[in-house]
């Protein structure tokens, strides 16, 4: 037996859905959006399958001045499913984090030094016009399982694929969370707010997480297909 | 294993059940043939380690004591069970889960929707013990005492980092796992994304719980040990090819 993986793309329009969800997924200033999405199934058992996510993201600015935004790769911190019931509520069926821990390094003390100027500078950082956008592509992926333990707040793969099509978020770390902390005291946006207020005349620095807007996804496009050998 | 909160006691002798003081774990029957050895065999443990034939008459005590009601058997508190087995506190391990998991449950209930939003946090990690992944395992898994600052401990490779401080050779395979030994995510080679987790449980299903912090000022949780293979943590693997990514103190 020969295991080929299927890989398939799919979009949803999502403004029918989101006009009538109570949540409000844009942020204020900026907003990010999922263009597309390929799923690739890199591995499954008879306990789980391993999916990954290729993401088309546009970060937009949607403010009338200008946002400053950190590099130009963003960490992938949250993936969520859910689905929205016809009374507008909204039900998670899956959702993980994978915030980064603690990462101590001199490379960190010379990076917040280079950030720590008069004018972001262009080589670490990017501003973007008012209506500006910035597209790239991130590769996720998860773990789901076939069967729900007791204790697990997430539901099963199967269950996930009879919801199907499910909304998907996910949520960026738009600034690195080491970088965010005053150095050798482990306290949340210091360096952040530092850089805002030193920033201010070039425009916004966004460094918190943000969460993108839903995208529909029908996770039955991600399947294992088997072949017998010729 | 089952979870249920222990709710803090108001002078009146009710229960708030808006604070909860702890999490606490227990072990039920499944099967009929559950016992001492069955229990032990789940959280790793070999009938040759020491204090292993204590630990199993202790359970046979508990077992032993076990009500049947309508609202099905009671269970064995986790935390309630004294002694070591091969070096590893069982009752020590689960009350500090129990109360880091009550701390957690404490912070979603001030923070109302947290538990399924987007964005999931965990109580603020300064001034706190167990403030990442490295640090929760490195207490739990690698014993270092609440006394002990790990500030400078983190995900970076050197002298400061998991890997080097703590991480060492003895690397158990898959499936042949214990309670507390430590689970290493690789990070698909980014240091900045290692993680590590703490092994608690394996079910008759060979399906291994574990315990951790998910980054900085994230969830205290209990998730399979495999869940996070694939993402941004990388997959289970080892600081050598010839290590499975598993470590016993």
């Amino acid at each position: 037996m020969i295991k080929s993986y299927f890989v398939f793309i799919l979009l949803f329009g999502t403004e029918f859905f989101l006009a009538n969800s109570s949540q409000v997924f844009a942020n204020e200033l900026i907003k990010v959006t999922i263009q597309s999405v390929e799923m690739r199934v890199i591995k499954e058992d008879s306990k789980s399958v391993q999916l990954e996510f290729s993401l088309d993201l546009t970060i937009t600015n949607t403010s009338k001045s200008g946002v400053i935004l950190y590099g130009k790769e963003f960490e992938e911190i949250n993936l969520t499913f859910f689905k929205i019931e016809e009374n507008k509520t909204e039900i998670v069926l899956y959702n993980l984090a994978t915030r980064g821990s603690n990462f101590v390094s001199p490379e960190v003390l010379t990076l917040q030094k280079n950030l720590s100027i008069a004018k972001p500078p262009s080589t670490l950082t990017k501003i973007l016009k008012d209506g500006e956008s910035y597209s790239f592509r991130k590769k996720t992926g998860r773990t789901f399982f076939k069967t729900q333990m007791k204790s697990d707040s997430n539901v099963a793969w199967q269950e996930l694929l009879k919801l199907s099509p499910v909304f998907m978020t996910i949520t960026l770390e738009m600034f690195p969370h080491y970088l965010n902390t005053k150095p050798n005291a482990n306290a949340y946006f210091a360096f952040g707010k530092h850089l805002q207020k030193k920033w201010k005349k070039y425009g916004y620095f966004w460094f918190d997480d943000i969460v993108s807007e839903p995208i529909l996804l029908d996770l039955n496009s991600a399947v294992v297909k088997t072949h017998l050998k010729p | 294993m089952q979870y249920e909160p222990e709710y803090k006691k108001r002078k009146d002798g009710t229960y708030d059940t808006s604070k909860v003081k702890s999490i606490k774990v227990f072990f039920v029957k499944t099967k009929d043939d559950d016992n001492a050895d069955s229990l032990l065999k789940h959280l790793g443990f070999k009938s040759d380690d020491k204090g292993y034939g204590d630990m199993k008459s202790q359970i046979e005590g508990a077992i032993s004591n076990m009500t049947t009601s309508e609202m099905g058997t009671t269970g064995i508190l986790a935390s309630s069970l004294k002694g070591s087995v091969g070096g590893v506190n069982i009752g020590g391990a689960f009350t500090t889960i129990g109360n880091l998991l009550g701390e957690q449950a404490n912070y979603d209930a001030s923070h109302p929707g947290n538990y399924s939003s987007k964005d999931s946090k965990g109580p603020s990690s300064s001034n706190h013990d167990y403030g990442d992944c490295t640090e929760t395992t490195a207490r739990l898994s690698f014993g270092v005492p609440r006394t002990d600052s790990l500030a400078s401990l983190g995900t970076q490779d050197g002298p400061t980092g998991m890997d080097e401080r703590f991480i060492g050779s003895a690397s158990p395979q898959n499936g042949n796992l214990r309670l507390l030994d430590a689970i290493r995510y690789n990070g698909n080679g980014n240091s900045v994304n290692r993680h590590y987790m703490s092994v608690v449980f394996t079910g008759d299903d060979g399906t291994t719980q574990a315990f951790s912090r998910s980054g900085n000022g994230g969830r205290f949780e209990v998730i399979r040990a495999d869940a996070f293979n694939g993402s941004s943590y990388g997959n289970i693997g080892g600081t050598s090819t010839k290590h499975s990514g598993f470590y016993r103190r």
